[in-house]
């Protein structure tokens, strides 16, 4: 469309570019007082403008919707959705979870705090989706296309996320059993695991300052002289939002790991007055 | 180079065949003709909603790989939603003691009503799957950028919203999978920094905290559904609806979809 107009006279008419042939289909239907009749001939390349419109829009949109109608009503014919029996809440389910798109965060649970996992990561993921146009210091790269070469890093940021996020509901829904211990597929979550009996680790206070330190110092600080032309891309406020971002998202694996290999309980734990925070 | 040419017009071609005319033929992929009753209707649609331009400048590939279809999918779904849960409401009773009753009525005495409630369900699932795919779309194909960044804001804000109405919609039930699935979502709000009762730095008492103005109480109960079926029944779809126009007007503004122009 730019480049329509670019040829743009100014004076409220609009040259749109085809081929003799599209424009015998065209004229007669869609055009309206607003064009005017007469195609400018342009050099063959430059003639690969076609004028489909609603075929290839509202006409698909339509058929989408009819083909998922019928999806859905044989879906609801042979499946029903769940009812169990009526709540109660003196009964806790031993299996007691969230609805599927939240169960990431009940996942997370695991691995971390409730006011950490239910409240600070949702809102810091919910902000950086928000402020997400206005990070990304290249304007215009790679409107309208799929590409990764053009975007490697906004890309791998965003489809790293994404993935996680995905990951995460796949392994709460299909992978807890009961009391969300872990159950491989082929194992039968009827039969009930016991909690393992280890001693979590909880690192003293000085330590997990310094993993924090250096964690970020590494993520955040370090990459700004190892990749120059980056940090000057996207300034200092960007560069350190994005990092910041970044970092916090890595994180949550690396606590993951931490926890399954190393039985790390906290990395860090502070008492400020009487409210201990747990990271 | 005429004889070849010839030759390859006899060859047959199941597209030239009169039962593939029949179904696949002018109306979907077949040469454009403007009288058709199919493309005349989806003019007539289109004029109507304004949701496209009246003429689109497509390039080469089909627009179709380009969004999948995604977000007009997820209004289709929202459409059905909307329908279908319109009907679910005349049967349905927002109190803890029929609640319950209600959804049984549903699946064995009302006529389609164990119908209508799966695909209610089923459709939901399907939205909130398709809401976050059509962010991905946008994402990859850098549809965020100028001029688009307040529609990403409103898109985001819209994907909120459906995990909302969604979550709301899972207490109706009144089940044990809705009640502890809630307690459990819900339960979130306690441990808020400064607001939660349980959070760090808690300085509101358990039963006047941000948990609280969502749950209407210290647990889950009466008031917790009557306030999720409201924002389940009206406000969350309203201002989906709102919203959802207001970002299609974007769109048009913008130019339509981000490409392939």
């Amino acid at each position: 469309m730019a480049e329509l107009e670019k040829e743009s006279k100014g004076n409220g008419e609009v040259i749109v570019r085809m081929s003799e042939k599209e424009w015998e289909n065209v004229k007669n239907i869609n055009v309206k007082s607003d064009y005017k009749e007469g195609f400018e001939t342009l050099t063959p390349k430059e003639q690969d403008y076609t004028v489909k419109h609603l075929r290839d829009s509202v006409g698909i949109e339509f058929l989408a919707g009819l083909i998922f109608t019928f999806i859905i009503m044989v879906w609801s014919l042979f499946m029903n959705a769940p009812l169990k029996e009526l709540a109660n809440p003196a009964d806790t389910p031993i299996d007691e979870r969230a609805p599927w798109y939240f169960i990431g965060l009940q996942e997370l649970l695991i691995f971390f705090d409730p006011w950490l996992a239910g409240v600070v990561l949702p809102s810091i993921l919910l902000v950086g989706l928000l402020i997400l146009p206005f990070i990304d210091p290249h304007k215009e790269t790679g409107i309208g296309r799929y590409t990764f070469r053009d975007r490697p890093v906004a890309v791998s940021a965003f489809g790293f996320g994404f993935a996680m996020w995905y990951i995460l509901i796949i392994i709460g829904q299909f992978f807890r059993g009961p009391a969300r211990m872990f159950y491989w597929p082929w194992e039968d979550k009827a039969v009930l695991k016991e909690l393992p009996v280890v001693e979590m680790v909880t690192f003293p206070i000085a330590v997990g300052i310094a993993f924090f330190i250096i964690y970020f110092g590494v993520c955040v600080i370090l990459p700004k002289y190892i990749f120059e032309n980056f940090y000057k891309t996207l300034g200092i406020i960007r560069y350190y939002i994005f990092m910041s971002l970044c970092a916090i998202m890595l994180l949550i694996p690396i606590k993951i790991f931490l926890r399954y290999v190393f039985d790390v309980k906290y990395i860090l734990s502070l008492q400020i007055f009487n409210t201990i925070l747990n990271f | 180079m005429e004889r070849q040419n010839k030759e390859e017009d006899k060859k047959f071609d199941i597209k030239e065949t009169q039962a593939w005319k029949a179904v696949f033929g002018d109306l979907l992929f077949g040469e454009f003709k403007p009288l058709s009753p199919f493309n005349s209707l989806m003019r007539g649609i289109a004029k109507i909603m304004q949701l496209h331009p009246y003429n689109m400048s497509v390039g080469g590939k089909r627009i179709i790989l380009y969004t999948f279809c995604l977000g007009g999918l997820s209004v289709f779904f929202f459409t059905l939603l909307a329908c279908t849960g319109a009907f679910l409401m005349i049967y349905y009773n927002p109190d803890v003691n029929s609640a319950y009753a209600n959804i049984e009525d549903m699946r064995y005495i009302v006529p389609f009503g164990v119908l209508i409630r799966n695909m209610h369900r089923w459709t939901a699932h399907l939205m909130v799957l398709f809401v976050a795919l059509h962010m991905l779309r946008v994402f990859l194909t850098a549809a965020y950028k100028p001029p688009r960044e307040l529609n990403w804001i409103v898109g985001v804000i819209l994907l909120v919203m459906t995990l909302l109405a969604s979550f709301t919609g899972y207490l109706l039930p009144w089940d044990q999978l809705a009640y502890w699935g809630v307690t459990i979502g819900t339960s979130m709000g306690e441990n808020a920094p400064l607001l939660g009762a349980k959070g760090p730095f808690a300085i509101l008492e358990h039963g006047k905290d941000v948990n609280s103005i969502l749950v209407g109480g210290t647990s889950v109960g009466q008031p917790t559904l009557l306030r999720f079926y409201l924002l389940h029944a009206i406000a969350i779809p309203l201002g989906i609806a709102g919203l959802m126009g207001f970002h299609f007007w974007r769109i048009r503004r913008a130019g339509g979809v981000s490409g392939p122009l």
